[in-house]
């Protein structure tokens, strides 16, 4: 029996939403986003803000996060991050992110999204934190130690998907389960963190990992 | 290809810049044009660049540019990006003349 999460599964669950996409768009909530590191590019384009315009016109409630906070997880300086997030802006808009109807934020200007850290992390063990291969593989690329930002990454991540009570978010095959690899990832942890909140029923949405959607491997 | 490092095509780019980029990118010394991703990516980098900036496939292009060598191959996907980018870029060039529109998105 396959694990839930999965690339099979979410493969197939992925096809399956994708069918359903143009019947029932107001049924989904997708949240998506880009580091503001530098200058978006033809590879952003084809790979991912051509569909989510798609999404958009097609009357999905979208959110695109700029996740300013995340630069800094990684990266010596922030001397550009206000000209990259203007800039970033100007291409979401240009490519057709129309802010009427997608909500574009930076997590700088929404204190109330970095504050849901604080209870989120009381429901993630430091076990869950240290085996994610994403994390690792991050720390691993910077030359850097594991600081505790980065540690946390995944939480943060948690916190953007269900501060806008996402229902799916894009995701590569290295997010999901593998049956060579159980390794836990962004998407499990964000599960996890939702599942394990006692009022989660309540107020967190069933999140669900989607890798072809976006035709990411 | 990756914004954090500085050898991609960004949207933001002049035509001029974009020319100057793609001549500046890696091909090889064999002088007909095949897609072979394997053996040769950098040529086929490049087809796959004018794939789908011209919803044509990367073995059509290959086949009409053959012996044109990568000068004919880079100038056509100049031309490919140039063209599929030009109404984006221009948008861009609006809405640089208006910042106080551009920050009022993020309010």
């Amino acid at each position: 029996m396959p694990n839930e999460l999965s690339y099979e599964v979410s493969l197939e669950r992925s096809n399956q939403i994708r069918a359903d996409l143009p019947q029932h768009p107001e049924k989904y909530t997708m949240l998506t986003g880009d580091r503001p590191t530098g200058r978006l590019h033809l590879g952003h384009y084809f790979g991912t803000l051509k569909s989510r315009v798609e999404l958009q016109d097609m009357g999905v409630h979208t959110n695109v996060l700029i996740a300013d906070y995340q630069v800094i997880t990684d990266r010596d300086s922030t001397d550009n991050i206000q000209d990259n997030v203007y800039n970033m802006v100007i291409d979401y808009l240009a490519c057709g992110l129309d802010p009427d109807k997608t909500m574009i934020y930076t997590h700088s200007a929404v204190p109330a999204a970095n504050q849901l850290m604080l209870p989120f992390l009381s429901l993630v063990s430091e076990a869950l934190l240290q085996r994610n291969p994403i994390v690792k593989a991050e720390m691993e690329a910077s030359g850097h130690e594991l600081t505790g930002l980065l540690l946390t990454y995944p939480v943060h991540q948690a916190c953007d998907i269900l501060f806008c009570k996402g229902t799916w978010c894009r995701s590569g095959a290295t997010s999901c389960r593998t049956s060579s690899s159980p390794a836990p990832s962004h998407a499990s942890s964000t599960t996890a963190t939702a599942r394990c909140s006692p009022r989660s029923t309540r107020c967190c949405p069933t999140l669900r990992c989607c890798p072809a959607l976006t035709g990411a491997r | 290809m990756s914004k954090s490092y500085g050898n991609a095509i960004n949207i933001s780019m002049t035509a001029e810049e974009t020319a100057k980029r793609i001549k500046k990118s890696q091909t090889d010394g064999e002088r007909t044009i095949t897609f072979d991703p394997e053996a040769r990516p950098g040529v086929s980098g490049l087809l796959s660049t004018a794939a789908i900036c011209t919803g044509r496939s990367e073995v059509e292009i290959a086949e009409e540019i053959g012996m044109g060598g990568s000068g004919q191959l880079k100038k056509y996907v100049t031309e490919s990006v140039n063209e599929y980018f030009a109404p984006i870029r221009a948008r861009r060039e609006e809405l640089v003349q208006d910042m106080d529109y551009v920050k009022d998105v993020l309010r």
